[in-house]
């Protein structure tokens, strides 16, 4: 158990504490202790190691969640959740290139979290080029609703259920030929090549302010992808900061930047590119795919499903507010084959 | 089917939940959440002995289809 908590201890290094103004310290010293798998006193040698904490009412130690995410994604050992996940949900970039960009069909079940407040989720944007409905579920804005009678009107963002749809994804081989738009790409992927930014998790409030979390030297992929639409549009270039779901072993909330060239909407996926290029050793893994790294600035590929929404809005809302980081919406996702 | 049954089980919060999961119900949305199938696709992988390839993570979103994907596997050794 004491290596366990080495582990950890040796992840607070690694990244960057939510600053005090953007943590939420309402997570318990229980909750963290089942969260980071440790028992509740050895959470204690963590806290006097340097997990941020402030003390509750009862005068108990509460901890910020996105800290605690981050403890156990940099704890090295590339067995916490989080790692897994960005291991699993990536390991399709290391297969040949054409699988990134041919037709796949999927099925998509989301699920919302169970909160005290309503809970809305953001329907996918079938609309976006790449994406179409298939036949199998019609229906308006082409989302397969729990009952007809709460069914979507076209156009809407949300829906305050949960929902299956069945979705084509294609993919495209595509590069960015503005110079000034490829600087900007370059300077943002070799920053977090550096290491003088960490890719790690950021919370939704630092979120609002990407430039603001870059100097403070950390960033997701939600804050690289509005930095990146900030200091493309800055150019004088239509771009926008999209959310929705990569696909695979299940979706997960993922961001990417969007930039208009030659007609058509070219992706840049900062984060993609970082992690393809051994970006993700920190987080116990090496993915050394740099054909892939080098095809995220500016191609499509068929496992991100966008979500209706300006700049990369939350996902899930609670209350009309974006919901807390562990509220996440249940997303499933697997090939859906045609009867 | 029972050694899916068992792999998944051991890997869920709420163990009861596997029984109220029909072999062709989609795992998400019988409730299972994204931590529990990251952790399904890693005991797939330690019980075969191997990496699993993009193909087969994106198949497994059911109780048959982790035994399909187990079958033939050598059987489970005795939790250490």
């Amino acid at each position: 158990m004491t290596t366990a908590l080495d582990g950890l201890a040796v992840g607070l290094d690694r990244f960057v504490h939510v600053p005090a103004e953007f943590a939420s310290y309402d997570t318990s010293a229980a909750d963290a202790a089942r969260f980071l798998a440790v028992p509740p006193a050895q959470l204690d040698a963590l806290a006097a190691a340097g997990l941020e904490h402030r003390p509750g009412a009862d005068g108990d130690p509460r901890f910020d969640y996105v800290d605690l995410v981050n403890v156990a994604t940099f704890a090295g050992g590339g067995r916490s959740v989080p790692e897994l996940a960005l291991r699993f949900l990536l390991r399709f970039a290391a297969s040949p290139a054409s699988t990134w960009y041919e037709p796949r069909d999927w099925e998509v079940t989301v699920r919302l979290p169970t909160m005290d407040g309503p809970v809305a989720v953001r329907v996918p944007d079938l609309a976006a080029d790449g994406v179409a409905a298939l036949p199998e579920h019609p229906g308006p804005a082409g989302v397969k609703t729990a009952s007809p009678e709460t069914s979507t009107s076209a156009g809407a963002e949300f829906v305050d259920h949960g929902y299956r749809s069945t979705v084509r994804l294609s993919g495209t081989a595509q590069t960015i030929r503005d110079p000034h738009v490829r600087a900007v790409w370059t300077d943002v992927v070799e920053t977090l090549r550096s290491g003088r930014v960490v890719y790690q998790m950021v919370p939704e409030s630092l979120r609002r302010q990407p430039e603001l979390a870059w100097s403070l030297g950390q960033a997701d992929c939600i804050v690289v992808a509005r930095l990146l639409a900030a200091r493309i549009a800055a150019l004088g270039q239509p771009t926008r900061a999209r959310r929705g779901y990569l696909l695979g072993l299940v979706g997960s909330d993922h961001a990417w930047c969007e930039v208009a060239e030659d007609g058509v909407w070219k992706s840049l996926d900062g984060i993609f590119a970082f992690v393809a290029s051994g970006g993700g050793r920190e987080r116990g893994f090496a993915l050394d795919a740099p054909a892939f790294a080098h095809a995220c600035a500016g191609s499509r590929f068929n496992r991100l499903l966008p979500c209706v929404g300006e700049d990369a809005a939350p996902l899930v809302l609670v209350d009309g507010q974006p919901a807390p980081p562990w509220a996440l919406a249940g997303v499933g996702a697997r090939p859906w084959r045609s009867a | 089917m029972s050694t899916a049954r068992d792999l998944i089980r051991a890997h869920l919060d709420l163990p009861g939940l596997i029984d109220r999961i029909g072999d062709d119900d989609d795992l998400v949305g019988s409730g299972v959440d994204s931590g529990e199938i990251v952790r399904i696709a890693l005991g797939c992988e330690n019980r075969l002995g191997r990496v699993l390839s993009d193909e087969e993570l994106t198949r497994l979103s059911t109780i048959r289809a982790v035994a399909d994907l187990l079958a033939g596997a050598p059987d489970p050794e005795p939790e250490r």
